[in-house]
Order: C-alpha cells, then structure tokens, then sequence
C-alpha cells in the first residue's frame, strides 16, 4: 500500500509541474510532413503504465489502440519492446535518461500512464526528444470507461501535432454505406472502425454521403420517392430533411469548402449535367453544358474549381471546370476508365479510381495533371476520399468475398482494413475535422 | 251491271294485293345488306371481341409490383418487353428498336396507361457514372417511343444506375439481362 501512495503522491506532484510547465518543445517542427523526403523517425513507446484499479482488458485496449494509432499515422518506427532500455518506472521529465534512450536509437519517447479513478479514467503522456535532449510535451485527459477509446486517439493526435506543427486523424470519421439490412443505408465510423453508428434506417437505397465541411450534417441520395433525391442528415439529432427532388437525379453531391453552395449531378437534357445548389438545394445553377454525362463533382480546397467524369471523350476521363473564367481542361488522358476524382485538401492531388483488367486501383495525380501514381496494389478498389490532413485516403476495396472499407496513404504505405463485417461496406466520405 | 262492278272490285282488289306484296318486297329488299355490308360488320363484331380479348389478355398481363424501400406500387406488363444495351453503351439495338415498336403498339392500344421508363446497369464499374449511364438509357427508350407516336406527357424517366439489378448474378449472362431499359405502369 505504502509503495502505491507514493506513486500516487509522485505522479500528482508531476501532474501539477506539467500543469504549470505546459508544452516545454512547443513551436519546433520535427517532422516536416509536407515535404516529399519525409523519412520515418524511431519512436519508443514502452509499455503503458497502469495506476489504480483498471478495468479487465482496459490497458491492453489502450495499447492496442495506440499502436495502430502510430503505425497508421506512418510517421514512426516502433522498435520492439525488447530492445529497448528496461523501464522501471512510468517516466516523466524528472527521471527520463535520454542518453540511454538516445543509445538504443531512439528519436522520440512517448511514455503513457493510464488511471483509474473510481469511474473516472485519465490517460496522460509525456513526450521527449532524445536526440536533443528535450522534454516536448505531456498532456492529461480524462473521460469515462466509455470514452477510454477517444482519448487515445486524442494523444495521438496531439503527439502527431507536436511533432508535424499539424493534426492527427484520430478524431475524424468515415462515413460509408452498408448493405447489412440487405438494402443501402448511410453509417458513420471512426477511423479505427469503431463506435459505429447507422445514419439512415429508412430501408431504401442510400448512396454518396458527403459532409458539410463543419461536420455537421451528411448529404446524401435516396430513392424513398421513386427518385434519387438529395436529403440532408444531421449527426447531433439523427433528422433528414428533402433538400432537391427534381425529376432525375439529384446525386453525387458535394459540398463547397465556404458550405455556400453544392455541387451535384442532375438531368439535362436527355444527359446528365453538373449543377450548383444553395445550402438549401435550390435555385440550381446549370455549371456545363454539352451532350455528354457528367457525374461526380469534387471541389478544389480554395472553391475555385471542380473536378468531375465526363465521357465526352468516348469514355470517361476526369475534367476541371474553372468557375470563374468558365475554363475546360481535360486531367486523364491515360487509361480506358477514369472516375471518383477526391481532391486532396492541400490542393496539390486528385485522387481517382482507375480501371485494369476486371477493376479498379486508386491513382492519384498532380492538379496540372503529371505525376500519375497507382497506389493499390491487390483487390478491385474504388472510390477514394482524402482525409483532412491531406495525407491519407480512404477508398472500398473487395478483396475476396466482399467490399470493405480501407486506409492509406498518399504514397502508398498501409494499406489497413477498417471494416470487418462480413457485408459490403463502400463509398466511404472522410469527414472534416470535426473539433 | 252488277256483274261489271263485281269485275271491277275484282280488279282492284287484284291491284291493291299486288300493291302490297310488291311493298312488301320492296321493303324487304331495302332491309336485306349487301354481302360487304355484313363483311364490315362481321368485323367490328370481331374488332370489339378482339379489343375485348386484348383488353383480357392486357390485364392478365400485369402484375402489381412494390419496390422495397420505395413508395407506393407500379404495374409490371409482360407485353411490355425490356430492351438490352451492349456495355457502356446507351444507342439502341436492331431488336431493341423492334421491341420499343411493340411496346408502343400497347401504348397506342391503352391510351390512358402513363409508364416509367428505368434506366439499369451491371455491376460492372463505377456507381455514380452507372447512374449517369442509367439516365442515357431510360432517355434513349423515351425518345424513341415519342419518334413513334408515344405523347410525351404519358412517359417519365428514372436511372437505378446499378443498384436494382435483375439478376444479382455475377456472369457475363447476368449482366446482360441487367443492362436494360425496364417499363413499369405508373397509371392506367
């Protein structure tokens, strides 16, 4: 008992320096994760250190969910446990060794410390810089049993902001559709594929969800009517409201950045044509103009453009309409089968899905149209969306029996499977940072 | 003298009973039709059996149908057939056309049905160029039945793109049948 009470006291003692001494490192960019010749930095993270009673399985859950945490954010090597400096005690700027850190060839150290406190859990970290010797950062939150899963995904995003001067994913969410009722229905995830909630539950067909980029609500179509009409859900009450029923379809909809317009598809004549919407779905606005189908619009980051399928061409190829000169320019020119442009947040890509063979593979490419890269390598993959750190993208993917959903990055690195039901899972929207 | 007028009545009882049966002939020849009389109408005798018999057989032909998830209920004709389309492709077929031919002949022979014309896809590809795809081929089938007569206020359109396949089957085979132009009865 005595040997835990002054832990206990040792650990309040530290909580208060950090208190007063918050964000020791703050300003000093580690990673640079905008430049191309990013390399992967080692990272120790020794096993997490329990204080109090925990809850059976809760540490190892905590671990877990860390772990993938890093290995999704592809920043890190993880070196194995057992090459690592034995770890006496939960470590804090009072009795780190960086210089045996340091040796083991460690960059960064992250140490973690989770508590329980009758119902109340605090996971705390403290983040130091061995090659410099360098306390970063440390930081405490607490939550209920319940929340034990997002306050991991906050330490990791706020190690990855110390680190790269830029968030991490880990609160963000992916919305999808699910064919687990037998018909199509929105759903909401995050990005781990847990805490997964149904949006719609209408029993109808429910395709291409789309954020408001204040996270709020959810675009969507459904055909409730006998006609792919636009609703709108919103997340905090679960309600959804008609935004667009004009006869033909009112689809594939996508929110500009300012949220002062909506880009869709709609009937032209005997066609399909790219409109703008108000927030409210009306007073369209006819954006082209031709006898060729057009689907799928996707905004540039600065609203400026919108990328988008045509098959002018005789097949379809992704087009940018520069809305203020009214400018055309043709993007793919390679491949019988170009579709689901996503335009990276930062400007820079356009990722789409490509067709081989008896598929697709997820492509991206520069906005001037060079610098085309695959970035699958197995299954038949679709419909990619790019997370708002602008480095990663979700897309669907069958690989064997059905259609999951799958992360990686922009260069490649992963991927990682989300979804694990044993239904189709696809078109997945990643959401906006939502805090 | 008697005998004279006893003569007389004679005579005129002659006339006027060969009056009368003259009449009667006459009158019978003016009921009696002409042999294309009785051809014409032995057929609309058989016109109004036939449209009867059709009007029997139409109804026989349908089917009410309700889609899961989708309000309310339409008719399904077998007289009214789908057209197929190649991969990709949304212009119509040599048989395509002669079954849009047949389809507005019921169209022509129902005035008052107002149909839907749904536009499907296979599998293959991407779902919201499917849609688009789906919406050319629902408007090919359209403006080919107006080119035949078909008022355009009896036709409207949907595109399913690929979500309402007919055959959820993933072979060439199935994905032929899912490639089509499907006519529902809105009305009737």
């Amino acid at each position: 008992m005595r040997p835990f009470k002054k832990l206990l006291l040792f650990f309040l003692l530290l909580m208060a320096a950090h208190l007063l001494h918050p964000d020791t490192g703050r300003g000093i960019i580690y990673i640079d994760i905008n430049s191309p010749e990013t390399r992967k930095f080692y990272l120790a993270l020794p096993a997490i250190t329990a204080f109090g009673q925990l809850p059976q399985g809760m540490k190892e859950e905590v671990e877990k969910t860390i772990a993938q945490d890093l290995s999704v954010a592809d920043l890190f090597y993880l070196p194995e446990r057992a090459k690592l400096p034995l770890q006496a005690a939960y470590i804090t700027e009072e009795n780190v060794d960086f210089k045996q850190w340091g040796d083991a060839g460690v960059e960064f150290l992250l140490s973690i410390g989770l508590k329980a406190e009758r119902d109340t859990i605090s996971i705390e970290f403290r983040l130091f810089d061995c090659v410099q010797h360098i306390y970063i950062a440390g930081k405490r939150y607490k939550g209920s049993q319940g929340e034990v899963r997002v306050m991991a995904h906050r330490t990791i995003d706020e190690v990855i902001k110390q680190l790269t001067g830029e968030r991490g994913i880990f609160q963000t969410k992916i919305a999808f559709v699910t064919d687990r009722t037998g018909n199509k229905e929105i759903a909401l995830m995050d990005v781990d594929g847990h805490n997964e909630k149904t949006v719609t539950k209408n029993g109808s067909i429910n395709i291409y969800p789309a954020w408001q980029p204040d996270g709020r609500s959810l675009l969507y179509t459904c055909f409730q009517r006998r006609n792919p009409d636009l609703y709108q859900v919103f997340l905090a009450t679960g309600s959804s409201v008609l935004l667009s029923a004009v006869p033909g379809p009112n689809a594939t909809a996508s929110w500009s950045p300012d949220g002062k317009g909506i880009a869709l598809m709609m009937r032209g004549k005997d066609n399909t044509e790219i409109y703008l919407l108000n927030p409210q779905g009306k007073d369209p606005v006819q954006l082209t103009r031709s006898w060729d189908s057009k689907t799928s619009p996707a905004w540039s980051p600065d609203g400026k453009q919108i990328a988008f399928v045509s098959d002018r061409s005789g097949s379809p190829q992704i087009y940018i309409l520069d809305l203020a000169s009214q400018k055309l320019r043709r993007l793919t020119y390679e491949g019988s089968y170009n579709c689901s442009p996503s335009w990276s947040p930062k400007g820079d890509k356009i990722a789409f899905a490509r067709q081989e063979g008896n598929g697709f593979h997820i492509y991206t490419i520069r906005a001037d149209g060079t610098d085309v890269r695959r970035i699958t390598r197995e299954g038949n993959n679709e419909n990619p969306s790019w997370a708002p750190d602008g480095r990663h993208i979700a897309f669907s993917s069958r690989r064997g029996g059905n259609f999951a959903i799958y992360m990686t990055t922009a260069d490649g690195s992963g991927p990682w499977k989300v979804t694990t039901s044993e239904s189709n899972e696809t078109e997945p929207a990643w959401s906006p940072w939502l805090q | 003298m008697v005998r004279k007028k006893g003569r007389l009545w004679m005579v005129m009882l002659t006339i006027i009973l060969l009056v009368f049966i003259s009449g009667c002939a006459a009158l019978q020849k003016k009921q009696a039709l002409t042999p294309e009389e009785e051809r014409a109408a032995q057929g609309e005798k058989e016109k109004a059996a036939q449209q009867e018999q059709e009007k029997k057989s139409f109804e026989q032909s349908l089917a009410q149908k309700k889609y899961p998830g989708i309000e309310g209920t339409v008719w399904e004709s077998t007289l009214l057939k789908d057209i197929l389309f190649e991969f990709d492709r949304y212009d119509l077929t040599e048989e395509a056309r002669k079954l849009l031919t047949e389809n507005a002949k019921v169209l022509s022979n129902h005035p008052n049905l107002k149909i839907q014309i749904e536009g499907h896809c296979d599998e293959r590809g991407n779902s919201a160029y499917n849609l688009a795809l789906g919406e050319r081929r629902a408007a090919s089938a359209k403006l080919y039945l107006i080119k035949l007569g078909v008022q355009e206020n009896r036709l409207s359109t949907i595109s399913y793109g690929k979500e309402r396949p007919l055959d959820p089957g993933h072979t060439d085979e199935a994905w032929a049948k899912n490639r089509r132009s499907h006519f529902v009865i809105l009305s009737r």
